[in-house]
């Protein structure tokens, strides 16, 4: 392929890298913000969201002239789709850290001290340690490497599962008053937030695995 | 963006032809941009390049209609190729306007006197200075690497990307302004066509390119601005992203979407 259209490519994945840090960051902020339940810090993860969605577009916009100009082959045309893919992961990613800052900011006071500590604390670490692994993965293009990686975000991934799982479990039974169902209910929801986030992280590994591997898109 | 040639109003007919073969042309060529011209095989796209050097006359009889300008980067007032009359000024012209065709077409002598021949010409009898200018060309064309230690062996020795980058250099060595590419890499392999490719994205910096291609995927790879061109007329012309990825005009949409027909 010609220069030009590596360094187009090298563009696209260090915006796709840019955009990702964003959401990895905000998360690591809502971490913080929810050890005290600052509204400050949820306000600033907030803030590292802004124009995620129109910067993933103009990305998407140059993947397609990609497409158009070069033509590219084998594992060339994987790596452009496997982009393409993962900038849809990281919006969804990206809506998912919102909605889950948002029930932060409205009932981050209302959560028993304990449970943030023992699970929601934890849960949300898994998540980042998740994000973390996978955006690392951009920028390594060594196939056992990107394996090992791709184990441990494997491994954080079920531990989202099993602290939510424990987490919904503790809150129901702690469930004394049927006034109290609403707001239970948003705020399990945007606990499952967490979960969604680490699959997201998990499907960005399994493109990045798919740019060098081959084979056929697939789900995780 | 600056100019290198606008052609404006532009018809071309062949001797004893009763209807013109290009038709109205209005095209701008922008200087140190990559232009591509597409088309189907008669559509005139090879007849509109060989018109920027006045090479149809070598044969007589052709009628020329409308201007082609040509401008220098000394922010000169341009000159319409066509009011040129006089011999040398032809010959000025396409040392101005080189030209590398579809196979390659390296003097039998050696790759030095290959370089160094048009340079004689000009009157440059220098020895060294010869010498460098061909360094330079050989080096702009990226193929010293390859021929510094066989200089003085026969061209034909070379292979056909060689052969074709040598033609390439021994046009750059006289200086051009702008390059005229007629389908240079059809008859060369992948690998080669690749290297042209990368050489005529380096050569842009310097010189203002057009080039012929029935590749639609080479048109898009290296150009800056295509025009698809159809039965004589210029059907459009715009950037290369636009043309294929919003071309405006049915008939590029169906031409690069092989639907044509």
């Amino acid at each position: 392929m010609l220069k030009t259209y590596d360094d187009d490519l090298k563009e696209v994945k260090n915006s796709i890298r840019n955009i990702a840090d964003k959401v990895l960051i905000a998360n690591k902020t809502l971490f913080n913000a929810t050890k005290d339940c600052s509204e400050k810090l949820f306000s600033e993860a907030k803030l590292h969201l802004k124009n995620i969605s129109s910067s993933l577009v103009d990305v998407d916009n140059e993947i397609i002239k990609i497409l158009a100009l070069h033509s590219p082959e084998a594992k060339d045309l994987r790596e452009v789709v496997a982009y393409l893919k993962i900038t849809n992961e990281i919006l969804r990613a990206s809506s998912n850290t919102r909605s889950l800052i948002r029930v932060f900011i409205q009932y981050c006071e209302h959560i028993d001290k304990t449970i943030i500590n023992e699970y929601v604390l934890p849960l949300q670490a898994s998540t980042v340690k998740a994000l973390e692994n996978t955006i690392s993965m951009i920028n390594i293009d060594d196939i056992d490497e990107l394996k090992d990686i791709f184990h441990e975000i494997i491994v954080e991934e079920d531990k989202t599962d099993e602290l939510y799982g424990m987490l919904e479990k503790k809150i129901l039974s702690e469930l004394e008053d049927s006034s109290d169902f609403e707001r239970t209910h948003k705020v399990l929801k945007a606990f499952r937030r967490n979960e969604k986030i680490a699959d997201r992280a998990i499907s960005i590994a399994n493109l990045i695995l798919y740019i060098y591997e081959g084979g056929i898109l697939q789900r995780v | 963006m600056k100019l290198a040639i606008d052609t404006k109003k532009f018809s071309f007919t062949y001797p004893k032809n009763s209807s013109p073969t290009l038709k109205n042309i209005n095209m701008p060529v922008y200087a140190n941009q990559v232009t591509a011209l597409i088309g189907p095989s008669g559509c005139g796209k090879s007849t509109l390049l060989r018109s920027y050097n006045r090479i149809h006359d070598v044969y007589p009889g052709n009628q020329y209609d409308g201007k082609i300008l040509l401008y220098n980067n000394k922010g000169e007032k341009p000159e319409n190729i066509f009011d040129y009359k006089k011999e040398n000024e032809l010959i000025k012209l396409r040392q101005r306007v080189g030209m590398i065709f579809q196979k390659p077409t390296p003097f039998p002598m050696s790759i030095k006197d290959n370089i160094t021949y048009g340079l004689r010409l000009l009157g440059i009898k220098n020895k060294t200075e010869l010498l460098d200018r061909a360094e330079i060309a050989l080096k702009g064309s990226a193929l010293w690497e390859e021929v510094k230690d066989r200089l003085n062996s026969s061209a034909t020795g070379l292979s056909g990307g060689q052969q074709q980058r040598l033609c390439i250099a021994r046009a750059v060595a006289l200086k051009p302004e702008v390059l005229l590419f007629d389908e240079p890499t059809s008859a060369l392999d992948p690998i080669s066509t690749a290297s042209i490719e990368e050489l005529i994205i380096e050569l842009k910096r310097e010189i203002t390119i057009l080039i012929v291609t029935h590749n639609m995927q080479q048109a898009s790879r290296i150009s800056d601005m295509t025009g698809f061109m159809y039965l004589g007329d210029l059907v459009e012309f715009d950037k290369t992203e636009t043309i294929f990825l919003n071309p405006k005009e049915k008939q590029t949409e169906d031409y690069i979407t092989g639907r044509f027909g």
